[in-house]
């Protein structure tokens, strides 16, 4: 199997089990389904989506989409009843480093480092919010996230 | 080209963002999964489109250059040419000032566009896929206010 996608595998579960564990603490049953991924790089591969119930109730659910993404390392979809999140995993920060310079290369006249992403903290994952924003996948993120796109309040 | 065009794009995604939520409370979709794809394919119009922003403010940037009086070639003969070079290689010659990670990930972007724009064509699915339009649109939106 293809290392990234081995990689990206390893990582969804590590995210499926930190959600069943959400959906404990609020009372949320929750069911897999077989889900088929093809990509380029990869080819075709299995993996799950993970759903999850409120007295039988859809809530919301997490589909993965892939390990080859653009300025990432995987990402996963958090899909409610009313709108839907991108989850990212980051292995590491990334940035944008640019010098000016005047004549030849050496004369450099200004220098920057931005960071491309505003949140990173550590390998993980997270949820991709407006502009650059990303905040990590935690309980108190979950919460706020469901109440936009499932209108889901963890306060009950 | 100045950078205003950047705020109507995103000005654009956001009511497009809006009315999206706006369509899913009317229950006129009986799957989730139906309208989240939908969603999905008009962002990446925004892409196709903020790709489409920056090739033409990197061509007309390079026609700035050929304006500079210390230009010795003949303007039109250069002109002529300039729209058709490769935006690979406007890219590749940008990076002694952008590091090379941030003009491969524009790269990046530019072969998922190409994807879209070519009829996203299921049997070859594209090499990398995005994480959503705004992170796309925050790196080119640097670029070209690095270049600006």
């Amino acid at each position: 199997m293809d290392k990234k996608v081995e990689a990206f595998l390893k990582k969804l579960e590590i995210l499926f089990k930190q959600m069943e564990e959400f959906a404990k603490k609020y009372n949320l049953s929750w069911k897999y389904e077989n889900l088929e991924i093809y990509e380029e790089y990869a080819g075709r591969y299995k993996t799950k989506e993970l759903f999850f119930f409120k007295k039988g109730e859809f809530i919301f659910k997490i589909k993965p989409i892939g390990a080859y993404i653009i300025g990432a390392d995987g990402r996963a979809d958090m899909i409610g009843t009313l709108d839907s999140v991108v989850l990212v995993y980051l292995e590491k920060p990334y940035f944008m480093e640019t010098k000016i310079s005047i004549g030849n290369r050496e004369n450099v006249v200004s220098s920057s480092k931005i960071p491309l992403y505003n949140g990173f903290k550590e390998p993980g994952w997270y949820i991709s919010l407006e502009k650059k924003r990303i905040v990590p996948v935690i309980e108190e993120n979950i919460c706020r996230v469901l109440e936009d796109i499932s209108e889901f309040r963890c306060s009950g | 080209m100045n950078l205003d065009v950047l705020d109507k794009i995103r000005n654009n995604y956001k009511i497009f963002k809006e009315s999206y939520k706006l369509v899913k409370k009317t229950d006129l979709y009986e799957k989730v999964d139906v309208l989240n794809e939908s969603k999905d394919m008009i962002e990446d119009l925004f892409i196709v489109e903020i790709f489409a922003c920056l090739e033409r403010f990197l061509r007309d940037k390079l026609e700035d250059c050929v304006d500079l009086e210390k230009c010795k070639f003949k303007r039109e003969a250069v002109l002529n040419h300039l729209e058709y070079m490769k935006i690979e290689h406007i890219l590749d010659s940008l990076k002694g000032i952008i590091d090379s990670d941030t003009i491969g990930f524009i790269k990046q972007i530019k072969s998922y566009r190409d994807w879209v724009a070519h009829g996203r064509n299921p049997e070859k699915p594209p090499p990398v896929r995005k994480i959503d339009f705004e992170k796309s649109f925050e790196v080119i939106k640097s670029v070209m206010e690095v270049l600006a």
